[in-house]
C-alpha cells in the first residue's frame, strides 16, 4: 500500500510536529522549575521533546496511515480511539526507554518511577481531547456533508427533465381534461413544497416519507399511463418512526428510470417497510427492465452512492442497504437502519 | 387505406411517437389546429414501434420524442435511415422537454427541434419550416437517394456528439472481465490491448490482444454505456453493435451492394460498416 500525503495535509502536519515539540519543551521547563529536581533541566528538555516527538509520529502519522483511507476517519471509530490512546503509551514508554542510555541514570530515574501515574493522566487527557475535537469536527463535517447531500437532491428532483415533461403534460391537460390537471397541479405542488421543507428538517416520519413518495408516484402515473403500477405498503404502527428526508426517493426514481421507462410494457414498483425489534427494513422492488446487479454496483449511479453516503451519515455502520435480482423482481434494494422514535432527540 | 387517400389527395402525413399519451394527444391536437391538411397515420408509444410503423406507412414527416423506451428517438431516426428504401426519407422533427444535447446540434441536423411543452406559436414556425424543406413528392429517384445520403451522414454525426458527453477525465482505462471459470477472479485488460467490442445479446463481446494472441471476452456493461468512456479519436463506431479501434483498421471494402465493410491487421474475417457512419471512410 503506498500512502500518498496531500500537500495541504502535509503542511498542517508539520505545524502540528512544531506545536508539540514546543508543547514538550514547555512542560519540560515547567517541570524543571517547579519541582525539586530543577537541577536536571537539559535531561527533562531532551525526554518531554522525545516523548512528543514520538506521540506525533504515532498519532499524527500513524494515524494518517492506518485511518485515511477507511471510511472510519470520521466518527472515530472504536478501533481507532484503541488505537490512539495506545500510541501515547508507547509514545511515552518509548520516550522514557529510548532517552534512558543517554543520559545519566540518576537523573531520569525518579522520572520513570512516575511512569504509570504520568500514562494514565495522558491517557484521560487525550481522550477527552478527542472527544471534544470529535464532537465538533464530526459536527461539522457531517453538516456541510448533509447539505452537499441535500443540495444534490433539490437538483436531482429538479430534474428538468422532470419539470419540463411534467409542465408539459400540464399544458396538455387544462384544455382536455381539467379535472386531471387540477389533480396534477396538486401533487407537483405539494411534491415541490415537500423538497423545499425536506432539505431543512434532518429527519421527517416514514408516514410523511411515503405520502412523498405518493406524490411522485401519481405524477409520475399521470405521465407515464398504465406503464406505471405502484404498490406502497407502510404498516400503521411504523408511521410515526423517523427517516433522513427523501432517503427512498433516489431507489424509486431509480426503479422508474433504469427499470420501468426502458420497458415498452412498463411494470410495477412495490416499495414496503417493516420492522423487527432494532430496525426498520424497507425495499424498493421493481418489476422493470432488471439490469444486471453487478453492473449496478459496478456503474454506482449518484442515486445509490447518495443513499448509501447518508446511511452512513446518520446511522453510521448500523445503516446498509443490499442490492439483488433474484426471487420474483427483477430488481431489488433493500436499506435498513435502527429505530429512531419521533419522541427522540436526534441532532 | 386511408393511406392510400392521403396519398390520392397528397394530403401531407405524419408519424407522432412519443411515450407520455397525454403529450402524444396534445401534439396531435395542435397540430390539427395548425396544419389542417396534415393527415396523422399513427401514434406510436416506443422507438421500436415508430420504425417499424414508419417503414409501413412512410410518412412525410415525422415527429419523434427524443427519450422513449425501447429506443431513444435518435435511434429510431439512425436505424429508419438505415433501413429505408425507395421514396423520399421523411422530414424529422425531434421534440424533447429539456435541451440536454445541445439545440444547435439539432438545428443544424434536423429539420426542427421542439421544446416541451410546445407552444401554438412555435408549433406554426415549425411548420412554415416543413413546407420551406419541401414536403412534395416530386423529386426524383436520385435526389431521393442523395436526400437520404444526406440525412444518413447527419444522423450518424448526431449521434457520435451524443456520446461523446464526458470529459476525457471519465475516459476507461481498463476493463474489468469476470472470469467465473477461474474461481471468480477478475482480469483487467488495459484499453491499449482491446482491438474491438461487438454487442451480443446480452454481453458485449471484447476482443483484446494478450500473451497468447488476440482473445475474446465478455463484459456486461452496455455498448450505450461503454462508449462515452471511450475516445472517441480512437475508438470508431461503425455499426449499431460494433465499435473497432481506428488504428487497426486494414482495408474497408465496398461489396457489389454498396455496403462497406472492413477487415482489421491481424484478424481473419470482415466487420460490417452500417450506412450510418460512412462518413468516417469518405477519402475526401
Amino acid at each position: 500500500m503506498k500512502i500518498i500525503i496531500p500537500a495541504s495535509e502535509r503542511r498542517h502536519m508539520l505545524q502540528r510536529l512544531a506545536f508539540s515539540l514546543s508543547i514538550g519543551a514547555a512542560i519540560a521547563f515547567a517541570l524543571a522549575t517547579t519541582t525539586e529536581r530543577s537541577g536536571y533541566l537539559g535531561a527533562q528538555v531532551i525526554l518531554s521533546v522525545a516523548i512528543a516527538a514520538f506521540a506525533w509520529l504515532f498519532v499524527d502519522l500513524g494515524d494518517f496511515v492506518l485511518f485515511s483511507h477507511s471510511i472510519e476517519r470520521f466518527p472515530f471509530s472504536k478501533k481507532r480511539h484503541i488505537y490512539l490512546v495506545f500510541a501515547v503509551i508507547a509514545a511515552q514508554f518509548l520516550g522514557e526507554i529510548l532517552v534512558y542510555p543517554f543520559l545519566d541514570f540518576g537523573q531520569v530515574r525518579t522520572q520513570f518511577k512516575g511512569f504509570w501515574t504520568w500514562c494514565l493522566i495522558t491517557i484521560v487527557m487525550i481522550s477527552v481531547f478527542i472527544w471534544a475535537v470529535t464532537q465538533n469536527k464530526f459536527r461539522t463535517e457531517d453538516k456541510r456533508r448533509e447539505s452537499d447531500i441535500r443540495l444534490k437532491l433539490l437538483e436531482t428532483q429538479l430534474e428538468p427533465h422532470m419539470l419540463f415533461n411534467t409542465l408539459a403534460n400540464l399544458r396538455a391537460l387544462i384544455n382536455t381534461d381539467p379535472v386531471q390537471a387540477t389533480k396534477m397541479l396538486d401533487h407537483s405542488v405539494s411534491f415541490l413544497r415537500a423538497t423545499v421543507n425536506g432539505s431543512r428538517v434532518s429527519l421527517h416520519t416514514l408516514g410523511t416519507e411515503f405520502e412523498r413518495l405518493g406524490d411522485y408516484l401519481d405524477l409520475m402515473k399521470i405521465r407515464m399511463g398504465s406503464r406505471l403500477k405502484y404498490t406502497l405498503d407502510l404498516p400503521p404502527e411504523l408511521d410515526g418512526h423517523l427517516i433522513p428526508p427523501f432517503l427512498l426517493q433516489p431507489l424509486v426514481e431509480n426503479a422508474i428510470k433504469h427499470g420501468l421507462e426502458p420497458k415498452v410494457e412498463g411494470g410495477r414498483i412495490i416499495v414496503s417497510a417493516r420492522a423487527d425489534e432494532k430496525q426498520i427494513l424497507i425495499e424498493v422492488n421493481d418489476t422493470g427492465v432488471g439490469s444486471d446487479v453487478e453492473y449496478i454496483k459496478e456503474s454506482n449511479g449518484f442515486g445509490l452512492k447518495q443513499v448509501t453516503e447518508r446511511l452512513l451519515a446518520v446511522y453510521g455502520e448500523l445503516g446498509k442497504m443490499t442490492l439483488s435480482n433474484t426471487g420474483d423482481f427483477n430488481t431489488s434494494v433493500q436499506i435498513q437502519f435502527p429505530i429512531t422514535q419521533r419522541t427522540e432527540a436526534f441532532a | 387505406m386511408s393511406a392510400v387517400l392521403s396519398q390520392l389527395y397528397r394530403r401531407p402525413t405524419a408519424i407522432i411517437a412519443e411515450d407520455e399519451q397525454h403529450l402524444a394527444e396534445a401534439l396531435r391536437l395542435e397540430l390539427a389546429k395548425v396544419w389542417p391538411e396534415l393527415y396523422v397515420m399513427s401514434i406510436v408509444n416506443d422507438g421500436i414501434s415508430a420504425v417499424k410503423q414508419a417503414l409501413l406507412l412512410k410518412p412525410d414527416v415525422l415527429f419523434f420524442d427524443i427519450r422513449m423506451p425501447g429506443m431513444s428517438g435518435l435511434e429510431a431516426a439512425a436505424e429508419l435511415a438505415e433501413t429505408w428504401k425507395g421514396n423520399a426519407f421523411p422530414s424529422l422533427v425531434f421534440v424533447t422537454a429539456y435541451d440536454q444535447y445541445a439545440l444547435q446540434a439539432f438545428d443544424a441536423q434536423a429539420v426542427d427541434y421542439l421544446l416541451k411543452p410546445v407552444s401554438s406559436d412555435r408549433l406554426q414556425k415549425t411548420v412554415v419550416k416543413l413546407h420551406l424543406a419541401g414536403l412534395s413528392k416530386h423529386n426524383t429517384e436520385e435526389d431521393n437517394s442523395r436526400n437520404l445520403e444526406n440525412t444518413l451522414t447527419k444522423l450518424g454525426k448526431l449521434l457520435s456528439t451524443t456520446t461523446d458527453q464526458m470529459g476525457t477525465a471519465l475516459r476507461l482505462k481498463v476493463i474489468k472481465v469476470n472470469l467465473p471459470l477461474l474461481g471468480n477472479s477478475i482480469k483487467l485488460i488495459p484499453i491499449e490491448d482491446v482491438l474491438y467490442f461487438t454487442a451480443t445479446d446480452k454481453y458485449v463481446q471484447v476482443v483484446a490482444k494478450t500473451d497468447e494472441g488476440y482473445k475474446e471476452f465478455l463484459i456486461r456493461t452496455p455498448l450505450k454505456d461503454l462508449l462515452p468512456q471511450l475516445d472517441p479519436a480512437v475508438f470508431w463506431k461503425i455499426h449499431r453493435s460494433t465499435v473497432v479501434r481506428a488504428s487497426a483498421i486494414d482495408i474497408v471494402q465496398r461489396d457489389h451492394l454498396g455496403k462497406l465493410s472492413l477487415t482489421l491487421r491481424g484478424r481473419m474475417g470482415s466487420l460490417a460498416i452500417s450506412r450510418l457512419y460512412t462518413h468516417l471512410f469518405k477519402t475526401r
